[in-house]
């Protein structure tokens, strides 16, 4: 399908989905805050192993402040459009997206920050509660490690993104979301580092960790901001993680341009 | 009789849609197999860090209840899989059909969305399971209670999950974690329970009793319970927790209203 990309340069075209996509969030902030509850209660179980598990000590306090860092990076972070498109690829609605005189993946991104900053605001308000009841631990290294790790944070979203981006196109070829979905969320829980920094498993386990892109989306940004990276590795990491996001980006649009090339419109 | 054949042609039919999706069975496949490779991963990093047990219990203990509760999500998955759609159902109209079928709603419903990517479920979760108990040095007669607890399992999760839809069903919105956290307590429940405060314990047993389910067996399995609780308690817990989903369900479409056009 060939798409008119005349007007994909239009900034304006995509503050506006930013605005109107933020605007659509507002009216459905209740079941944000539902959601987070939800999302907190689940971890919760996480910070109750790691509670029994971990030996008391003063290593206690900045494990959890990862866990909790980890946990409001991850909600923030959140993408999730592989449902939406496999619906809209399965009902042939797709074609009229793709038809928007607007760049797909650009239309996407606008959108996805905009879920960004809004989840963002709770993400917050999880560090604020936590901020309660650990204290100093959440505080970052330095001024370097707040600053470095805010340009982590952004770069980590740019990372998310077109992960994201490259596993929904696989529902271009499987007409169905389900399978790309548990796949990459296997992996984002896996190798991200949420449930424990990625220091911590250390084997082969780690080594296979540091050469995926997953880690990138939280470990990086927390373990910079919490001082558990530092010297030359905070550079290092900074380094790779922009890499990682300029790959991920000029694949994933190519891989775009591909596939879409390959759709076949359903319904009718 | 009429309506379980319904159900059975009914299931069959969307399983036989769901394999028209070859390349996403294999995702879906893999997926399911590397979450719980990513279980057994961080299970393993915590058992490494408290010095290889949890509360008493031995690693190949644990894999034992690790084992069961994927193989509970895998049969939910299989069976009762449909309950997942509910938020977007409701927020499309798309009840409105389903309520007009000469056949009850819930169970209907329930059963007609199979997930195949369930099979990675439960045949990984079957794997840990034998793996494990070989490694514990369970009797292989005490497997003769498996399918008892998959199917009492698969009730009480699926009615949790029921129970989640129900205020969907009432409180139109997109509340996919509620489901979400269904998945979570009954992924933390491989786990053994003694490791939780008595609170969390409670709640596993009581309002959501994935230990009765869980747990309560295994420990019987591993000689810590008697096995009067292990054959006992999970088909009460799932005799309660079906008919208190299925009453919340029939209340919850009492004066619904469709939405969408």
């Amino acid at each position: 399908m060939a798409v008119d990309r005349s007007r994909a340069g239009s900034w304006r075209a995509y503050g506006s989905v930013f605005t109107h996509s933020f605007s659509a969030l507002l009216a459905y902030s209740a079941s944000v805050w539902v959601n987070l509850l939800a999302m907190a209660a689940g971890f919760a179980f996480t910070f109750m192993v790691w509670h029994y598990a971990l030996p008391a000590g003063p290593a206690q306090a900045p494990f959890f402040a990862y866990l909790a860092l980890a946990f409001a990076a991850n909600f923030s972070l959140g993408v999730a459009f592989e449902r939406y498109v496999g619906e809209r690829i399965r009902e042939g609605l797709i074609a009229t997206d793709l038809l928007k005189p607007v760049d797909y993946s650009w239309f996407f991104f606008c959108q996805a920050s905009s879920d960004m900053v809004f989840q963002g605001f709770f993400g917050l308000a999880v560090l604020g509660v936590s901020f309660a009841f650990l204290g100093p631990a959440l505080l970052p290294a330095s001024g370097a490690a707040l600053g470095l790790g805010v340009l982590s944070f952004a770069l980590a979203f740019v990372v998310q993104f077109h992960l994201g981006f490259l596993f929904m196109q696989m529902i271009f070829a499987t007409h169905s979301n389900y399978g790309p979905f548990t796949l990459r969320m296997f992996m984002h829980l896996t190798f991200s580092g949420m449930f424990a920094p990625i220091d911590f498993y250390g084997g082969w386990f780690g080594a296979l960790a540091g050469w995926l892109p997953f880690r990138h989306v939280i470990y990086t940004p927390c373990a910079i901001y919490l001082g558990r990276l530092q010297g030359a590795q905070v550079g290092q990491a900074l380094l790779s993680q922009l890499v990682w996001a300029l790959v991920l980006m000029a694949v994933s649009r190519f891989s775009f341009d591909v596939i879409r090339r390959h759709l076949t419109i359903q319904g009718g | 009789m009429r309506e379980l054949k319904v159900l059975w042609k009914a299931w069959i039919t969307t399983l036989q849609t769901r394999l028209e999706y070859r390349v996403d069975l294999a995702l879906g496949l893999a997926g399911a197999l590397g979450m719980q490779v990513s279980g057994l991963c961080l299970m393993w990093v915590v058992l490494t860090h408290h010095g290889g047990d949890l509360a008493g219990w031995k690693p190949a203990e644990i894999g034992v209840l690790f084992g069961l509760t994927a193989m509970i999500q895998g049969c939910s998955e299989l069976f009762f899989n449909h309950v997942w759609w509910t938020p977007t159902y409701i927020v499309r109209g798309q009840f409105d059909r389903l309520l007009v079928y000469p056949v009850r709603a819930l169970p209907f419903f329930l059963m007609t969305c199979p997930e195949l990517h369930a099979i990675g479920n439960i045949g990984g979760g079957l794997a840990v399971l034998c793996y494990s108990g070989h490694l514990a040095g369970l009797s292989p007669w005490g497997l003769l209670g498996l399918p008892l607890w998959l199917a009492c399992g698969c009730l009480v999760h699926t009615s949790v999950l029921v129970l989640a839809s129900t205020v969907v069903v009432k409180v139109k919105g997109s509340y996919n974690q509620l489901f979400w956290l269904t998945n979570t307590l009954l992924q933390n429940s491989r786990y053994p329970l003694s490791i939780y405060p008595g609170a969390v314990q409670a709640v596993l047993l009581v309002l959501v009793p994935f230990g009765l389910a869980c747990f309560v067996p295994v420990s019987a399995l591993t000689g810590r319970l008697p096995w009067a609780l292990a054959l006992g308690a999970p088909p009460v817990a799932a005799a309660i927790m079906v008919s208190l989903a299925w009453w919340a369900w029939e209340k919850a479409f009492q004066g619904y209203e469709s939405t969408g056009s």
